[in-house]
């Protein structure tokens, strides 16, 4: 170590000095948090409790929504619930018509018939029906879906045997050719005791001249149509016993849920013009970028306008600057010369805050596009905050959620959007929230504030 | 600076009374020390109070077999004040606005200046030069002390140390002022 190095340690090492800090305002902070420091902290859970009752609320909503009961318009059946609504089928015919007793007797008793139904045991209908239409068979063909549905709706099956094939005695065979058409003759169970189904032909050309040819010629349409068919020929009062509203079984609507994330800025203004505290606070705070993300559901849906509930954790960044200036001594060159100190004071604010918005969306579908506004409001809960902020012109204090800046609030929203619907299922949506919002006057300096978040989300959307 | 026994024992007991003494005694030595250390010095009271804090809190880890207590109570200090820095380069930006004048000095002349003058000068050479020479000189850290402190390799330190030397040796003539944080405006 040479000279200048020893001069250093000497001059420096065994140096101090109490300037520049004020030290009996220094032990009143340090005794203060340090009778503190043997004290367990207590954990804020108050802010996890109030987010899982949130999502516990949410969740509850979403399950009464997606169990709610509604009629269906159109409904495809299993093939278990086909059996029931066929027997329901079969037993409105029974009870409904005496002439056609052997028909139902048929039916009941699994005696082949006219109309005698069968049930497959599995729900592949279509390929196991065999029946000679035409001398053309069904075997093997791949069912429409309109096939199946009107055969599905029907829940009248029939079933494959050889007996099918053959005629009945009596009737002829017949093409697509209406005028061509046998007329038809009462059936009864004498003439078919066969324990199997058959399918006689003049049935199909009854149904044929109820039907479009075109049609039944792609397939073997409702057979159960076939059977009201001929039903209906032998009996006019009959009444063909639909399925009604109440007997339909229930379905469940989609739910439609949104998920988004995105940036927040907010800026802060505290009111009273005039006010040289205020002035300064306005000067001295500035926006930073901060985030959120949440979730929505939509409770309530039209065609153009739907009703949201949702759920949003945001958290505020912003920066204090503050510049304190104070005179000082300085000594320059063994010089004692009088100087001003600028001091500056930079932080960081920081608040987290869980949100609870209601929204209502107005929108127009142009192709997969969707243009929408949403207007509503939501309520606010401070989960935390920290930061310094002037108490008056020349005293910056800290603050934090025990001695607060915000307190709860109420919000104004709108938000624009657009979506792009990717599928039935899914939509992606751009969309900008503005909230505004009033703060109440703080324990720090009595002020009353106003802020104004912009919340730029991306977010998507499941039916 | 000696610390006494039943001194340390109050404060492990919680003992506003031993808080105070302790608090009376070290005040003075860790301000100086966090002048040295900290950039911003506008910190020095929010450093000093996490300090004493942490030397309350953590008091029971002190070790008297491995060295004095304020030496120990300096690494918590030292420590803290370099945190500091960091985070402040992280988020401010520091407005430094230099004074140079040409006075010519010659270098018995630094045994002229005051503490003050002193460390103002020493913080014009590169930040990272000077905190290994501080630690290295003034505060007498070994090089692997100074490794653990700055997280940095027994060689970097020792590099370090290397240059700032170089700079004391090669410093011109004419003085800077290094003004850290504050802006004077002399009348």
């Amino acid at each position: 170590m040479n000279k200048v190095e020893q001069e250093i340690k000497r001059r420096l090492a065994q140096s101090t000095s109490t300037e520049g800090i004020d030290t009996e305002g220094l032990w009143a902070s340090i005794s203060e948090a340090s009778h503190s420091v043997g004290e367990p902290k207590k954990k804020r859970r108050f802010g996890y409790i109030w987010f899982l009752l949130a999502l516990i609320l949410a969740g509850s909503g979403w399950a009464v929504f997606a169990n709610k009961e509604r009629t269906a318009s159109s409904y495809i059946p299993r093939s278990e619930d086909q059996i029931e609504i066929g027997n329901v089928f079969l037993s409105e015919i029974t009870s409904e018509q005496e002439s056609i007793a052997s028909i139902s007797g048929a039916l009941g008793e699994e005696t082949p018939d006219i109309a005698a139904i069968k049930h497959l045991d599995d729900g592949n209908l279509l390929n196991k029906a065999n029946l000679d239409v035409n001398q053309r068979t069904i075997e093997g063909q791949e069912p429409s879906n309109e096939m199946a549905n009107r055969h599905l709706n029907s829940g009248v099956i029939a079933k494959q045997n050889e007996q099918a094939n053959e005629k009945v005695p009596g009737k002829t065979k017949t093409t697509s050719n209406l005028q061509e058409t046998a007329a038809v003759t009462p059936i009864n169970s004498d003439d078919v005791k066969q324990k199997n189904v058959i399918m006689p032909e003049n049935l199909i050309d009854v149904y044929s001249t109820t039907t479009e040819p075109k049609l039944f010629d792609q397939n073997l349409r409702s057979l159960a149509l076939i059977g009201v068919g001929s039903v209906a020929l032998y009996n006019t009062n009959f009444k063909a016993p639909f399925l009604q509203k109440r007997d339909l079984p229930s379905s469940k609507t989609p739910i439609t849920w949104t998920i988004y994330g995105g940036a927040v800025i907010s800026n802060v203004n505290y009111l009273a013009e005039g006010s040289g505290l205020a002035d300064s606070l306005n000067r001295n705070l500035s926006p930073n970028l901060g985030f959120h993300f949440g979730g929505l559901v939509q409770i309530k849906k039209q065609k153009n306008w739907n009703l949201s509930l949702g759920i949003e954790h945001m958290r505020w960044n912003e920066r204090f600057d503050k510049v304190i200036t104070s005179d000082t001594v300085v000594f320059i060159n063994q010089q004692e010369l009088s100087a001003v100190n600028f001091r500056t004071v930079k932080h960081y604010n920081n608040s987290s805050v869980l949100a609870f918005p209601i929204q209502l969306e107005l929108f127009k579908d142009i192709e997969r596009f969707r243009i929408g506004m949403s207007f509503g409001a939501s309520y606010s809960l401070i989960l935390g905050q920290e930061g310094r902020l002037l108490k008056d012109n020349i005293t910056v204090v800290n603050y934090s959620q025990d001695e607060k800046r915000y307190s709860n609030f109420f919000s104004a929203r709108v938000a624009p959007s657009i979506g792009y619907k990717l599928n039935g299922r899914i939509r992606l949506n751009a969309f900008c929230t503005f909230g505004i919002q009033e703060h109440g006057s703080t324990s720090i300096n009595q002020l009353n504030s106003r802020s104004v978040a912009v919340m730029p989300s991306i977010g998507i959307t499941f039916n | 600076m000696e610390v006494g026994k039943e001194c340390i024992e109050g404060c492990f007991r919680g003992e506003n009374a031993s808080q105070r003494e302790l608090y009376d005694l070290l005040f003075p030595y860790l301000n100086t020390l966090c002048g040295r250390y900290l950039d911003n010095t506008s910190h020095r009271q929010d450093v000093l109070q996490e300090a004493f804090i942490l030397i309350f809190k953590k008091i029971n880890q002190f070790d008297a077999s491995k060295g004095a207590f304020h030496s120990w109570a300096s690494r918590i200090v030292i420590n803290l004040s370099l945190k500091q820095n960091k985070s402040g380069k992280r988020f401010y930006h520091l407005q430094v606005e230099k004074v140079e004048e040409t006075i010519a000095v010659d270098p018995e002349v630094i045994g002229q200046m005051s503490n003050e003058e002193l460390i103002r000068f020493l913080r014009t050479m590169p930040a990272k030069y000077y905190e290994v020479f501080i630690l290295f000189v003034v505060d007498g850290y070994a090089h692997e002390e100074i490794g653990e402190i700055l997280g940095i390799k027994v060689s970097l330190s020792r590099k370090r140390l290397a240059r700032g030397r170089a700079w004391l040796q090669s410093k011109p003539k004419s003085l800077n002022l290094f003004l850290g944080d504050y802006r004077y405006s002399i009348r």
